[in-house]
């Protein structure tokens, strides 16, 4: 913390340390959205064969790179309550994932379910992630 | 104690004011780092500030 930041109220102080993060989370997801286009773009270019697959695999281990690290990032920034919250919604949407492949391959293997698909899989888990989340925020701790 | 507000305490806390409500209304424990960062910051004993529910 700056020595103007220490002599500035508590209120303000608070005030800019949400801004910052909005700033943060603003150019993450700009980051995020940049990188996502670059890297369809550079499929379509594989499939076309103008763009070699080395150079896609690079493309897409530095995205990665740079999710894993803008995540691990964003925890270091949050506080304690946030990082929490975000650590048991990660946690039941991976259980909500387990549970709800593995009913769907046996319910699959004895005929009375459509194979397991990997959208609706990812979506569900996405949507338990949100849910237990939003729940943790209005305050289901 | 003081006669802050909770975003005037988050603020001073470094944390946000949803962590220091969480904290008043018992929903959350603070780690005992943000513990000893609010006992200082009330120049009070730990323990005067957290009691233990058996």
């Amino acid at each position: 913390m700056t020595s103007h930041e220490q002599s500035l109220s508590g209120e303000a102080r608070l005030k800019q340390r949400r801004n910052r993060l909005v700033r943060y989370l603003a150019l993450t997801l700009f980051a995020g959205f940049i990188g996502g286009v670059m890297t369809g773009w550079a499929g379509r270019l594989v499939t076309t064969e103008a763009l070699p697959v080395p150079l896609f695999v690079g493309l897409w281990l530095a995205v990665l790179i740079a999710f894993v690290w803008f995540t691990r990032d964003y925890f270091r920034r949050v506080d304690e309550l946030e990082l929490l919250d975000n650590l048991w919604a990660s946690t039941i949407a991976v259980y909500a994932f387990f549970a709800a492949a593995g009913s769907w391959f046996v319910f699959h293997d004895i005929g009375i379910a459509p194979p397991p698909s990997g959208e609706a899989l990812g979506l569900f888990t996405f949507a338990a992630l949100l849910i237990a989340y939003a729940a943790r925020k209005i305050g289901v701790r | 104690m003081r006669d802050w507000s909770q975003a005037e305490l988050a603020g001073r806390l470094d944390v946000s004011r949803q962590a220091v409500n969480a904290i008043e209304t018992g929903k959350h424990d603070p780690s005992l780092p943000l513990a000893f960062r609010i006992a200082r910051l009330f120049e009070m004993p730990i323990e005067e500030i957290f009691h233990d529910e058996p």
